[in-house]
Order: C-alpha cells, then sequence, then structure tokens
C-alpha cells in the first residue's frame, strides 16, 4: 500500500484529566478520497479533525498527514501547510475583509513571494467559482460565497489534504450546494484528499467512505451504502439515517421493495425504475 | 398573542451609501400555531424577526399586538414582557458563570422567586434534554456546542413567551439535540404561544410548522399552509429554496415515471405515498 494521505493510529485525547474525548481511534484516509465523518454533538469528530490539522496538541497514539508526524513541533507549518482547516463559521476565519487579501494571507504568511501569493489566490479563487473577487468585501458576500472564499483561502497555500468542520451548518441549502460543487471541482482539477466533518447526511451519502464516531471512538466505517444503511448502527451512534434509508426500510416492511437500501435520491429512483 | 404587521418597510444603508431595503411592504398576521419563515441568507428573515420582537424600529409601515399599537403604551409593554427572541448563536449572549444562573437570569428579572425560577429552568431545560441538576453549576462557556444551544433555548422556553422568535434554533446541531429542540418548540405553541422560527432546514419546519412564509430581498413571496410550500420541490426551486427532503424525492421519482401520490413531507409519508401510487395501499 502507498503513502496514505492521512494515518491516525491509537489516538486517544482528554481535554480534563480522566476524560476519554478520543479513544484509540485508528483511521487510514487515501489520497484523493473524500471521507465523511459522522457523529452527535461530543462523539469527537472535531477534536479528531483539528488533530489532523495539528491544532491540538497529540497526547497519545500517532497521525501522520502524507508521511508528517503531526507531534513533531518542526513540521507544525508542514502540517498546516498540507492539510488546510475549513471551520463551522465562515465569519470567524477572515483575517481581511477584503477577499483578495484574505486569500492570499495563507501563501503570504508561508513565505512566498508576493506575486506568487496573488497568482495562487487568483487560482484558488477561480477553483472555488469565485474568479474576480479580489476587491470584494467579504461581509458583503452569501453564506455561501463566504464559505466559499474561506476554502480559496486554505487553497491559496496548495494544500494535499482539506478538512471541512460542519462547513455547510451555518449556510443556506444554496450556498451549502455550492461548497459542496466547489470542493467537487478541486477534488477534480486537484486531487485533493478531503476529510468532512459533518450533520447532513445526505452530504455523507456522497463520499467516497463514512466514518462514524460514537463516545470518542470509530464505530463503524465503510462505503455510505453499507454505513448509512445500517439504521441500529446510527441510531445506537445518536445519527438519523438519510431519509431515502427510512423510506426505503419502510417500503421494505410493506414487502414492495428487497434488497440493499440506495442512500441517494438518485440510488433511490434508480433502485425504484430498475 | 396576535401579531399584525402592516406595510412593514426597513432599509440600511449600502456600501456606497445607497438604501437598501431590508423589508420591502411587509404584510403578515401571526396568531398561534407555528409559523416558518425561509429565505436564502440575507432575505431579511432575522430583520423581520427583530422588527416583531420590537427590537428594531421600521422605517414605515404598523405593527399590532392584539389589535394594539406595538410603538408605545399597552402595546409596547405587552410586546416587551411576552416575547422571547432566541437569536442566531445565541450562545454568544451568555453572561452567567454558571448555567442555573444563566437560566434564571430572565426568570428573575420578571419577578419570579428562586425558587419558582429554579423549577421553571429545569422544567425548560428538561424540555430540551438536559438535566438542571447535572449542567447546573456547570460554566456555560465550558458545554459542548449543542449543549449551549440547548441551554440558550431553554432560558427563552423558561419565560414562557406569548411571542417565541426563533432565528435557526437547529443549525449546528445533531439528530437528538436538533429533535429535541423541535419538539421542544412544538410543546410551546401547543401551550398557547405564538412561534414564529427562521429556519434553512425545511425537514426541521417540515416536523413543526403550520405555515410556511418565505422571503426574497424582504418582500414575502409565498405564503402558505406548510404542507403545500415544503411538500411542492418545483414551486420551492422556483423561488431559489429547497423543499422538503421527501418532496424533492419525490420529484426525482416523478420525473422517472415513478407514480408518487401527495406531498410527501416525512419518510414514513414517502413510503406511503409510493405504496399508493404502486395501488398497494
Amino acid at each position: 500500500m502507498g503513502e496514505m494521505a492521512v494515518e491516525a493510529r491509537g489516538v486517544c485525547h482528554a481535554y480534563v484529566p480522566g476524560r476519554q474525548d478520543l479513544r484509540d481511534v485508528s483511521l487510514d484516509v487515501a489520497p484523493g478520497e473524500l471521507v465523511a465523518i459522522v457523529g452527535e454533538n461530543g462523539s469527537g469528530k472535531t477534536t479528531l479533525a483539528r488533530h489532523i490539522n495539528a491544532l491540538i496538541p497529540l497526547q497519545e497514539g500517532e497521525i501522520r498527514v502524507f508521511g508528517l508526524d503531526v507531534s513533531d513541533p518542526a513540521l507544525v507549518w508542514e502540517v498546516r501547510r498540507t492539510c488546510g482547516m475549513v471551520f463551522q463559521n465562515p465569519e470567524n476565519q477572515f483575517v481581511s475583509s477584503v477577499v483578495g487579501e484574505d486569500v492570499a494571507f495563507g501563501p503570504l504568511n508561508f513565505g512566498a513571494a508576493e506575486k506568487d501569493a496573488r497568482a495562487a489566490a487568483a487560482a484558488a479563487l477561480a477553483a472555488v467559482g469565485l474568479p474576480g473577487f479580489e476587491r470584494r468585501d467579504v461581509h458583503g458576500l452569501s453564506g455561501g460565497q463566504q464559505q466559499r472564499v474561506a476554502l480559496a483561502g486554505v487553497l491559496a497555500s496548495g494544500p494535499r489534504v482539506i478538512v471541512l468542520d460542519e462547513a455547510t451548518s451555518m449556510i443556506d441549502p444554496r450556498g451549502r450546494d455550492e461548497l459542496m460543487a466547489a470542493v467537487s471541482r478541486v477534488r477534480r482539477e486537484r486531487g485533493t484528499t478531503v476529510v468532512w466533518v459533518t450533520h447532513d447526511m445526505e452530504l455523507a451519502a456522497r463520499a467516497d467512505r463514512v466514518v462514524v464516531m460514537r463516545a470518542g471512538e470509530v464505530a463503524a466505517a465503510g462505503a455510505p451504502e453499507d454505513v448509512l444503511a445500517d439504521e441500529a448502527l446510527l441510531e445506537g451512534a445518536g445519527l438519523e439515517p438519510p431519509l431515502v434509508v427510512r423510506a426505503w426500510h419502510e417500503l421494505e416492511r410493506a414487502g414492495a421493495v428487497r434488497g440493499p437500501a440506495p442512500v441517494t435520491v438518485e440510488g433511490l429512483v434508480s433502485a425504484l425504475c430498475g | 398573542m396576535r401579531l399584525t404587521l402592516e406595510g412593514i418597510r426597513l432599509t440600511y444603508e449600502g456600501p456606497a451609501g445607497e438604501r437598501v431595503a431590508a423589508l420591502d411592504d411587509v404584510s403578515l398576521e401571526v396568531s398561534g400555531g407555528v409559523t416558518g419563515l425561509m429565505g436564502q441568507t440575507g432575505s431579511g428573515k432575522t430583520t423581520l424577526l427583530e422588527v416583531m420582537a420590537g427590537v428594531t424600529r421600521p422605517d414605515a409601515g404598523r405593527m399590532l399586538v392584539d389589535g394594539a399599537e406595538a410603538s408605545h403604551g399597552a402595546g409596547a409593554r405587552a410586546i416587551a414582557s411576552s416575547v422571547g427572541l432566541v437569536f442566531q448563536i445565541p450562545e454568544r449572549q451568555f453572561f452567567e458563570p454558571t448555567v442555573a444562573d444563566e437560566l434564571a437570569f430572565g426568570l428573575l428579572a420578571r419577578g419570579a422567586s428562586g425558587k419558582e425560577a429554579r423549577e421553571r429552568s429545569a422544567h425548560a431545560l428538561s424540555l430540551m434534554g438536559l438535566s438542571l441538576d447535572e449542567l447546573g453549576r456547570r460554566s456555560p462557556f465550558a458545554l459542548s456546542g449543542g449543549q449551549q444551544r440547548r441551554v440558550a433555548v431553554a432560558s427563552v422556553l423558561a419565560t414562557r413567551p406569548g411571542l417565541l422568535l426563533l432565528d435557526e434554533p437547529t443549525a449546528g446541531l445533531d439528530p437528538r439535540a436538533r429533535d429535541a429542540c423541535l419538539a421542544a418548540v412544538a410543546a410551546a405553541a401547543r401551550e398557547g404561544a405564538t412561534v414564529v422560527m427562521a429556519s434553512h432546514d425545511a425537514n426541521a419546519l417540515a416536523s413543526v410548522a403550520d405555515r410556511v412564509v418565505c422571503l426574497d430581498a424582504g418582500r414575502v413571496t409565498l405564503d402558505g399552509p406548510a404542507r403545500e410550500l415544503l411538500g411542492n420541490a418545483a414551486l420551492m426551486r422556483d423561488h431559489g429554496l429547497e423543499a422538503a427532503c421527501a418532496a424533492r424525492a419525490a420529484a426525482a421519482l416523478r420525473r422517472s415515471g415513478v407514480a408518487v401520490e401527495g406531498n410527501p413531507l416525512t419518510a414514513e409519508e414517502l413510503a406511503r405515498a409510493v405504496l399508493r401510487g404502486r395501488g398497494l395501499a
């Protein structure tokens, strides 16, 4: 097996002595993969995500991002350049109210030359579907545009991994669709690995793999069709299966359908039309 | 409580000094039940809630509370004493050192005794699936995000507002916390409160709202029974909004030639609608 984008082994974390916010978490994310991490509030998904970006000091275990040890103080900037993070509230992560300045901040801060930083910012804005937005005021943008500016700010530093921490929960459905489209485009054009922490099961259903966190542990990991169709597993983790799965199981109980539950609307359509 | 808005207008100053309409001739009456307020970011939902709460004065138009002018006298007093406004990200407004103090603050300010404040706080927290015995002595700032939101909503519910206004109360909550929050909102309406809830979450509104009002650029573009709006994927899409997930699935199935009866809003309703379409129910 080649080098993993993210490799976590036996990670434990306690915010307060005696608590177990992460318990022996191991996780591999392959280069180019889109992995959704789901779990109820307090299940440890954000804690895990912040470890990948070296935002939380590692207490126990090992995490490597494209081979870089996140616990090595000498590598912390290299880790953060390799793995960028988009947070829940776009307004909390802007450093400048001018879009172009905000997006160029990352590369400039990492020591890029002015010209290169501007070029990286322009390319990143184009990649998220906001070309030419450099002189716009971030506060005059919609929530979806703001979150795409935040994503561009991460992209401008050329990360190989992007972690999105509930990045759609503060924006409207149109904004969510815009952000998802921007992430798809970035993956297609740059082959970027994406770790997406979310409560949104419709979004998780579109991932390559879904990781379910429960009480600080990985309760399950697998293809969306396997994990999201397992109502008992999800309910045990305080989660609700996608509506399509619940509807399918109702139809199954009525004897109208058989076979594995589809997890997306498209899957339901082809299952019922097939 | 009956709240009547007539021709409400409010403008902000734009970046170039121009006037931007936040609310443009909004006329609306709410009286009991749960009214969902939908619209894209910037459509005026939050401003409308602020006007309804009496914290933002419109430039033009009038607002009546049970028929009395809300801008002064008895109407203004009625609003001030019975409105409960849950702001977006309400946990940012915490200021007391403990959860118990945070919850008691609004009650004590309204003249409740210490004992009464404690009982009502405990009840409101339990509606949100939390326990005052467990959390009462903790700092509200040290709670998880989901707990903070529920404490913030409970602190408003504890005052038993006659007019309950909520701005995206379920954003960022996990399913369990979201269901508890929605159940508490529904319970407040059953107990007689008039509830207005702004939300992007069509599925959340589908579970509690009787009626849905949609805003676009400060104007009311749709106003009707929740099922007729949230269950109509094409109508909502035409207004740049999202219908309930079940309605979107039903629309996709119909486009592919699968017969689906009615306007389903939930998974169970979608399944029944498909069964009826096949003549099986």
